[in-house]
This record gives C-alpha cells, sequence and structure tokens, in this order.
C-alpha cells in the first residue's frame, strides 16, 4: 500500500476505527515499516484528534428550560383562547334569531332547492329523448321508408311529395 | 445521549410536561454542546437549545418512530446550529473562513494567545473557528459527541463518503493550520 493511501486512511477511518479488520491489518503493517506514515498518525492523533477528546459535554444554564417551559405554555394557553374564542362567536351567532337570520335561512332553503331542481334528474330526461329519437332514426335508415309510414311517422302532405316518393 | 424510553416520548406528544422535561434532561447537554461548539457563542447556542426543543415539542406528535429518536434530534440540532451560524454569519462578517485560515500566516502573538493556548476551552473554540459550519458539524458529532460515520451522514442527511471527505478535508486543515504555527513559532 502507498503512503498516500494510508495517509489517507489515517486521517479517516483508521483514526475513527471505522475500518475493516483485513484493511486495518494492512495499516497497521504500512506503519511497522514506515517511520514517515507513522510520524504522520502521531502528529495527525497529538494535533487534530485530542484536543477534541478533552473537550466535555457542557449542560447548558437553567434559565434555557425555563424560557421553553413559559414558550410551551403560552403558545398552549393561546391556542386554547383562540378555540375558545371562536366557539364563543358562534354561539353568539346561532342564538341571534333575528330578521337576518332568518333572511339567511330561507335564502339558503330557497337555493337549495333550486340547485336541487337544477339537479341532473331534468337533464337525464332530455336526454333520453335524444336517444329515442336517435334510436327511430337508425330503425328508419334498417327498416326503410314503409316501416315508417306504415306506423305513421311520414306524413306526406303535399301531392308533390307524394308524386317524387 | 441515552435512550429515551417510547413510553416517555408517547406521553411527551401527548402533551405531558413532565415526559417532556425528562427527554429535555437526557438530551439538553447534547443540544447545547453541539450547539455551542457550531455556533462558538455562549448566547446563540442558547437559542439554539431553546429552538430545538421547541422545535421537538411541536414535531413530537408527528414523530412516527421510523427513524430512532437520538438520530431526529442529532439532525434537528446539527441542522438547526448551522443555519443559525450561517445566518449571524452573514450579519456578522468577521467569521474566519476555513480557506482563508489556511491561507493566512498568524503572526507569533497570534499562534501563542491561541494555537498553544493553555486553555484547552479556547484551542478547541479556535480550531473549530478554522472550519466551515458543514466540516464543523462533522467534527463535532465525531469528535466531540462519538457518533459513528452512519449516524453523522443520518443526522446530515449526507451519504458516508460525504462524511469521510468533511472530515478529511477538516482535519487536513487543522493539521496543515498546527504545521504553520509550529513553524512560526520557530522561527
Amino acid at each position: 500500500m502507498r503512503c498516500k493511501r494510508v495517509r489517507d486512511f489515517i486521517m479517516t477511518n483508521y483514526i475513527d476505527a471505522e475500518l475493516s479488520d483485513s484493511l486495518k491489518k494492512r495499516i497497521d503493517k504500512h506503519l511497522l515499516s514506515c517511520d514517515g506514515c507513522r510520524e504522520f498518525e502521531k502528529s495527525i492523533r497529538e494535533r487534530v484528534v485530542m484536543p477534541f477528546k478533552e473537550a466535555q459535554q457542557v449542560e447548558p444554564p437553567e434559565e434555557v428550560w425555563s424560557n421553553i417551559k413559559e414558550a410551551i405554555t403560552s403558545e398552549k394557553e393561546y391556542k386554547e383562547s383562540a378555540l375558545d374564542r371562536l366557539r364563543e362567536n358562534l354561539r353568539e351567532i346561532f342564538a341571534r334569531r333575528n330578521t337576518v337570520l332568518a333572511f339567511a335561512t330561507v335564502t339558503t332553503i330557497i337555493l337549495i332547492a333550486v340547485i336541487f331542481t337544477k339537479m341532473p334528474f331534468n337533464g337525464r330526461r332530455a336526454t333520453n329523448n335524444y336517444l329515442q329519437d336517435q334510436i327511430d332514426f337508425l330503425t328508419y335508415l334498417d327498416m326503410g321508408e314503409q316501416y315508417y309510414a306504415d306506423n305513421g311517422y311520414i306524413n306526406l302532405d303535399t301531392s308533390i311529395e307524394e308524386y317524387f316518393l | 445521549m441515552r435512550d429515551i424510553p417510547k413510553d416517555t416520548l408517547i406521553r411527551a406528544s401527548k402533551g405531558q410536561m413532565q415526559a417532556f422535561e425528562t427527554i429535555y434532561r437526557e438530551s439538553c447537554g447534547f443540544v447545547y454542546s453541539v450547539a455551542l461548539r457550531i455556533t462558538q457563542s455562549v448566547e446563540d447556542a442558547k437559542e439554539v437549545t431553546q429552538d430545538v426543543f421547541l422545535k421537538i415539542h411541536k414535531n413530537l406528535e408527528r414523530f412516527r418512530f421510523r427513524a430512532s429518536f437520538k438520530t431526529w434530534v442529532y439532525r434537528i440540532t446539527a441542522n438547526t446550529a448551522i443555519n443559525y451560524y450561517r445566518k449571524k454569519s452573514k450579519e456578522n462578517t468577521k467569521r474566519v473562513d476555513f480557506d482563508a485560515a489556511i491561507a493566512t500566516k498568524g503572526t507569533e502573538g497570534e499562534a501563542q494567545g491561541n494555537i498553544e493556548a493553555k486553555d484547552a476551552k479556547q484551542k478547541l473554540s479556535h480550531l473549530l473557528g478554522m472550519l466551515n459550519p458543514d466540516q464543523r458539524a462533522c467534527i463535532v458529532l465525531r469528535e466531540i459527541e462519538g457518533l459513528s460515520y452512519e449516524e453523522i451522514a443520518k443526522a446530515l442527511k449526507i451519504n458516508i463518503n460525504t462524511v469521510r471527505s468533511r472530515l478529511k478535508r477538516a482535519r487536513q486543515a487543522l493539521f496543515i493550520y498546527g504545521q504553520k504555527k509550529a513553524v512560526s513559532n520557530e522561527v
């Protein structure tokens, strides 16, 4: 293994113990025979790794928890008060039986009735009529004019029409 | 950060303040430490910690236990701290840029005052100041919090190769910087 590659591993996986056993053995073997890389590994540990190892976890001051608690409580209170306000407003609206409310109710009922009468039920009847016409026309094409004339569908009103047909 | 029982998480998601406090007590050290290392400011770290726990509280109800709670907290913390730092550094241009830090040759006085500072906290803060926020997040999660590459990848939503390359670049930068300072001290 070349020194460049060994040093690359020394700066990362090797000192962080994130290597497979076989690769670690190969690097260990290289370090035994290479003074330069051994010195490099020692320097990296001393200059780059050790200063951080000495660092300890720090606890935050107690005021941080007080602030968090206060923020959560005030947010909870705000949400509750907003819900209360909404509930109160709705109650007030429904409690008022004045003319405006009565008028609004009647208008809504009329509107709903109009919407329902314009719903697809009427449209469906028109569609059915149209389809029936189409069926009759296709029957005419299929059975010939006589069928229609016999059934009184064709009314020859003028003499000229009778002459040509 | 220790694992938090599912029962506690469910109770907290239903609004039980006591359960949420348990979550806070278990994870605040991790959140605050990461925030502090990334933002490099006590005031900012306090704000980030507060923000992280309010986000957790707000979204806990929607947490479906598909990912581990710890990974979820890592992700919220790292993202909130990085975003906060970026936002702040736009306002404050005094930040030492990673590349600029590498290119700049410090004075002897600076070297004495910083890289060789006896105070470990100052030294750590100075070293982290050399890195960009993405590299800093990787280094903090790895070196200080001891997360594996896989955990870091999940927390930062990046692949393992990116974790590896960010760590490599960060360590390379710190190593070169250390070498430069050592040389300037000798001169």
